[in-house]
């Protein structure tokens, strides 16, 4: 069979027209998150973090996301209502007002902080929640706090002694 | 009989330039979203949730813990998908139509066989242009491996796509502009350079030129050899000693089929295995 160039265009356009309009129809399509993120599995968590000198005390059957699937579009609301983060203790961590800390996006936090001497995240928010649920965390690359963001995280009592010493560690005035 | 006919190329840029403008708009509506600007009606997607290469990086992540890399949603994947069915029957049709980064460079590059009409085409030598064409299997294996170990997306800090639909919001890595501004001056002298030589995705596609349904196929009985199509060729394939095209970096632009750059109708088309058989010499 031959085919003109036009012809196999539009073949092709109404190919995938109709593969989208499929997924839309089935509820498959999706183009922004649906603010779901990874759930961990709280059983290995509390044995390590036990092992790590922390304090779980938490329900092993309830459901906890990961921390490290944070993203850049979750708002601080969002993530409070995720994580179990009191807002207010997210506000104060990362210096805004809890009026603000409702729709702020984690991604809009290093414009937040220009002028910081290091780069402060989504990253430095992964592991806010992390250290103040007590929860184990690995970052991926080197991550930095606001000062008052250790402050917080001191007086939540969650922290293993290594996750304090690194929190202090990497506190930016 | 011959045709001097040339309707394609043209049906051809208005596609290029739909597409191109129709990305332009969505980056620009998303940004204007996140700044605090809502434009009615117009829908706000980010970029990432519709690029099908986007899809291919975050196989590995969907397979190991059931979740899309970050940024990354399903539109991106089924795109992928449906552009894969496309390829094994069209081969990379994507890059030949719709990319709007292919586009962009053809377009530069119409400009620099003005600008340095001795130049263009000539910067690179033969033998070590054919030996880059394979250099963008090596950036796909990189890219999916490293996204697969680190669970971003990593291309991003040097995709060219992103940097030249996003250079307004702050969020683009200057090794992102950096490449674009090498892929813009290379286009000066290059076709397609980034397509060539670099792009992951087109390495993935092209590689459906090798089985694909409908190749574009030279008639020999009918051919009168003189070379039209080779010159055609975006990326200097030759056409006109080939049966079946089969080379890995077609990418379906159909600029040398018979209507557009061949003179003799019915010699070089677009046409399954079976008919071609009868064909070919
Ligand atoms: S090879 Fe890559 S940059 Fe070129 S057209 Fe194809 S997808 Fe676009
Ligand atoms: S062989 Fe034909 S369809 Fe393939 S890239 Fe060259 S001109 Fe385009």
């Amino acid at each position: 069979m031959k085919l003109k160039p036009t012809t196999t265009f539009l073949i092709a356009l109404v190919f995938v027209a109709a593969g989208i309009a499929a997924t839309i129809a089935t509820g498959l399509w999706q183009t922004e998150s649906d603010k779901t993120p990874r759930k961990l599995d709280l059983a290995a968590v509390e044995t390590a973090v036990t092992a790590g000198g922390g304090t779980a005390d938490g329900d092993a059957t309830a459901v906890q996301y990961d921390p490290a699937d944070i993203r850049g579009s979750y708002s601080f609301g969002e993530i409070s209502t995720l994580y179990g983060v009191p807002l207010s203790d997210l506000a104060r961590a990362f210096g805004l007002s809890e009026a603000e800390a409702g729709d702020f996006q984690a991604k809009a936090l290093e414009s937040r902080y220009p002028d910081a001497a290091e780069e402060l995240g989504t990253a430095s928010i992964r592991m806010f929640v992390a250290y103040y649920l007590g929860l184990p965390y690995t970052p991926t690359e080197e991550t930095w706090l606001p000062r008052t963001a250790v402050e917080v995280l001191t007086a939540s009592g969650r922290m293993t002694a290594q996750q304090a010493a690194y929190a202090s560690a990497h506190a930016i005035p | 009989m011959r045709t001097g006919k040339k309707r394609n190329p043209s049906f051809r840029t208005g596609v290029q330039i739909g597409v191109f403008a129709l990305v332009m708009i969505l980056a620009l509506v998303k940004w204007l979203k996140d700044i605090g600007v809502t434009i009615p009606l117009l829908p706000e997607i980010s970029l990432h949730a519709i690029c099908p290469f986007g899809g291919v990086v975050t196989v590995y992540e969907l397979l190991a813990t059931g979740s899309f890399l970050p940024k990354l949603h399903s539109a991106a994947f089924i795109l992928m998908a449906l552009g894969l069915v496309v390829a094994l029957f069209f081969g990379p049709l994507f890059c030949g139509y719709a990319c709007p980064l292919g586009s962009y460079q053809e377009w530069i590059g119409k400009l620099g066989r003005k600008l340095f009409p001795k130049r263009y085409g000539k910067l690179i030598p033969p033998g070590l242009d054919r030996a880059l064409r394979y250099l963008r299997y090596v950036v796909l294996a990189m890219v999916v491996y490293q996204t697969a170990v680190i669970g971003k997306l990593v291309f991003q800090e040097v995709d060219p796509y992103y940097a030249l639909f996003n250079f307004m919001t702050g969020e683009v890595a200057l090794s992102a502009f950096a490449v674009l501004f090498g892929v813009t001056v290379l286009s000066l002298f290059v076709e397609r350079p980034w397509c060539k030589y670099f792009c992951p995705y087109g390495a993935l596609l092209g590689l459906f030129n090798l089985i694909r349904i409908f190749p574009v196929r030279r008639k020999a009985s009918t051919c009168i050899h003189c070379k039209k199509c080779d010159k055609a060729c975006p990326m200097q394939i030759e056409v006109s000693t080939s049966g079946a095209v089969r080379d890995h970096q077609c990418i379906s632009c159909y600029r040398c089929v018979s209507g557009n750059a061949c003179p003799v109708d019915d010699t070089v088309t677009i046409s399954s295995v079976k008919e071609a058989e009868t064909h070919e010499a």
